[in-house]
């Protein structure tokens, strides 16, 4: 029975869908003199994909705004309030906070080592190149949660005495130490979070940098040689400035990708000590505190602060296309 | 030794230096010999042309030259200096490349400043440097340009400016002319020999074009698979070629090569293409005294297009009667005409090579099995003869050019 339903949605969507377009074609084939075809027909194919991402997209960030200036229920205007709260919280703050550190060094981090692979990985013979940057690149199929669960065995914890099931615990007592329990540490425990995400999009910085290394021209490389550099002058006078381009698409991909992490934080911690960030903590106002104006204050502000490197990104995508 | 320099480009001294290479080898690790036992020495000062059909070693040569190939066998010596195991910057030349190579991130200025710059020469030097070749170049209302920016001549430029703005011990250029429009070609092609006669830097040019190879160097190299065939004044490889594939490489259109058969009739030699017999003329049996040891032989004979004679004034034995007209180009200052013979074309190693175009050789195999080839003649303009049309056409048989059939070596 289920099954049916299933197949009557797909029947009804995909054929509604059909229809739709074709019905809307003709009206403009049949209704609208000649002149107004050509105008009208993009319009009609790209209306109803423009109807639904506003819809969908559009009207809830805009009824968001709204809301972060409303109370915790959303029924009465509140004025800057959750706003003055965003910045005096110290709880907030320590979360945005960790946001910057995100920010500062997951991007940066995650394209060295992947540069860094790239480089190494095109020196080797092409076999053992595409079994290097396979293996780095495999973490690519993971998802957060999955991630965060395997290195959630590694960063584990026992009481002294019991056997260490977490790898890293296990070496650190071989070694003669006392156990840790590494994600309670607040001077460090960001950091061990965020090597999850590096060894996740590591990977993907390597793939596109090392398409982008494999397209700057060998003879500029050859004259650079010519011309006297050594191989590091090469990379960074030669190399490094073709793929530029390439390196500020990968670090603001990777850097919006930051900006909204929230999985890894749930699993690992759920945001205890110290370790909250803002996608993650607008979760625990909205559903565990029930604080819709806050929560939605927080959004407006990842919001914000995502829109710049959007339209870099844009903007660099656009270049790129245009130098083709 | 030292040039004092040309005034208007810069007070330095230039210090060029001989490039001489001694039995070098070039094998790959697949067993490929590339470049197999070359001697050539290139003098101080002097413009050399290394010039061969495609894929013979030309550049693999010029780029271990460069210190951009291993150098398998032999000794490269640049300067007095066996340079073998020094790195391209320790050998102080400067490359030009074929695509130009120039670096797309940086102006024209820093493109070519860039070799200065790694060598922390001073600043106010750069500059005084960049701009002197600017101005010989034609380039300094550019200077802040992309290269991304310039036309193709002007990229040339800059890749010649990078060259010379080092003021190195030699040039080496690998086809830097092969990507402008043919037009700029002949521009540039004076403008390079120009500015090598001005700066009197030693330089190795390699090319495919063998017109390039005719107009610009002192001396051309003449390569065929790995191996060095001739190294003269062009004018003499034009006028004296080695063996068959020299004779058939230099020179466009290209010179008619068919097999022949040489007889002696008292004190005078003939030679028959095909129904055509030629009276030789005493002077062509002095350039090529060993055609005398080929009295009643199958010989390769040459003959240049410019050498033929429209009409039949000139005196018997020196006229092919006949020939039908196949094809007939009007080039305005000349007209080439393209006549069936039934003349057996040489196929041969060296002829394909000299061809360099497989299609063109095909069809020259062809013509062979069917019993004869074209020749092509070019006359002033004039009357045009029809296509289809026969003709006599007259020979000036002091021209005539004698090679072994079956090894190509010419027959001096």
């Amino acid at each position: 029975m289920k099954l049916l339903t299933a197949l009557f949605a797909i029947v009804v969507g995909v054929g509604g869908t059909v229809a739709l377009f074709y019905g809307l074609n003709y009206l403009v084939e049949h209704t609208l003199p000649q002149r107004m075809r050509d105008t009208a027909r993009p319009w009609v194919f790209i209306g109803p994909a423009i109807l639904i991402v506003g819809l969908y997209l559009l009207f809830p960030a805009l009824d968001t705004i709204r809301r972060s200036f409303m109370d915790a229920r959303s029924t009465s205007f509140v004025g800057s309030k959750n706003y003055e709260y965003l910045v005096t919280d110290p709880g907030t703050r320590e979360t945005i906070w960790n946001n910057v550190l995100w920010i500062l060094v997951v991007p940066a981090v995650s394209v060295a080592v992947g540069l860094a692979v790239a480089v190494l990985a095109d020196k080797l013979r092409p076999k053992w190149e595409n079994t290097a940057k396979s293996l780095i690149f495999l973490p690519m199929a993971i998802s957060f949660v999955g991630a965060s669960t395997i290195w959630g065995f590694i960063y584990a914890w026992r009481a002294q005495g019991q056997p260490q099931i977490g790898i890293l615990n296990a070496i650190w007592t071989q070694l003669g130490n006392e156990p840790v329990a590494w994600l309670d540490q607040q001077q460090y425990n960001d950091f061990l979070l965020m090597v999850i995400m590096i060894w996740l999009q590591a990977g993907f910085a390597m793939v596109l940098l090392s398409a982008a290394i494999k397209n700057v021209p060998d003879d500029t490389i050859e004259a650079a040689r010519i011309d006297g550099a050594t191989e590091v002058q090469i990379f960074w006078r030669v190399v490094v400035p073709q793929i530029r381009s390439t390196i500020v698409v990968v670090g603001t991909t990777i850097l919006i990708l930051v900006l909204k992490v929230f999985d890894i934080v749930l699993v690992m911690t759920g945001g205890r000590n110290g370790t909250d960030v803002v996608a993650h903590r607008f979760i625990t106002e909205m559903i565990n505190n029930r604080q819709l104006g806050r929560a939605s204050v927080l959004v407006v502000f990842l919001i914000v602060v995502t829109i710049p490197f959007m339209i870099s990104n844009i903007r660099r995508f656009r270049e790129q296309e245009s130098a083709r | 030794m030292g040039l004092a320099h040309p005034s208007g480009y810069a007070d330095r001294e230039i210090v060029v230096a001989k490039i001489e290479m001694d039995g070098v080898w070039k094998i790959f690790p697949d067993g490929t010999e590339a470049v197999k036992d070359v001697n050539l020495t290139v003098e101080d000062g002097e413009f050399v042309i290394l010039v061969g059909p495609s894929g013979c070693g030309k550049s693999t040569a010029l780029r271990m030259v460069a210190g951009l190939e291993d150098i398998s066998r032999g000794k490269l010596k640049i300067g007095d200096e066996v340079v073998n195991d020094l790195s391209p910057k320790e050998r102080d030349i400067a490359m030009v490349f074929q695509s130009y190579a120039l670096y797309p991130h940086m102006t024209v200025a820093d493109n070519m400043g860039f070799a200065l710059k790694l060598a922390k020469v001073d600043k106010s030097e750069i500059d005084k440097r960049v701009k002197d070749a600017a101005d010989i170049l034609d380039l300094t209302e550019y200077l802040d340009r992309k290269p991304k920016a310039l036309s193709g001549g002007q990229r040339q430029r800059v890749a010649m400016g990078r060259a010379i703005v080092r003021s190195p011990q030699a040039f080496l250029m690998d086809e830097p002319l092969s990507n402008l429009d043919a037009k700029l070609r002949v521009q540039m092609r004076a403008e390079i020999a120009g500015i090598q006669d001005r700066l009197g830097v030693t330089t190795l040019y390699v090319t495919h074009d063998q017109v390039e190879a005719m107009t610009m160097g002192d001396r051309v190299a003449v390569l065929k698979r790995g191996q060095l065939q001739q190294v003269d004044k062009p004018q003499v490889l034009y006028d004296n070629p080695d063996n068959l594939f020299v004779a058939g490489f230099i020179g466009s259109p290209a010179m008619n090569i068919a097999a022949a058969q040489i007889e002696r009739a008292g004190d005078d030699w003939t030679v028959t293409l095909g129904d055509s017999t030629l009276r030789i003329h005493p002077g062509a049996i002095e350039r090529y005294p060993r055609v005398r040891d080929y009295d009643g032989r199958r010989v390769a004979v040459g003959l240049r297009p410019e050498h033929f004679e429209q009409g039949a004034e000139l005196p018997e034995g020196q006229v092919m009667r006949g020939h039908e007209v196949a094809l007939v180009e009007m080039l305005g200052a000349e007209m080439l005409v393209h006549f069936q013979t039934n003349a057996a074309p040489i196929i041969s190693e060296d002829m394909r090579e000299a061809i360099d175009d497989d299609e063109a050789f095909a069809a020259m195999e062809r013509d062979a099995k069917k019993g004869g080839q074209r020749f092509t003649a070019r006359f002033d303009p004039g009357d045009p003869p029809k296509v289809g049309s026969t003709i006599d056409v007259g020979f000036r048989t002091e021209y005539l050019h004698f090679f072994d059939a079956d090894n190509g070596t010419a027959l001096r």
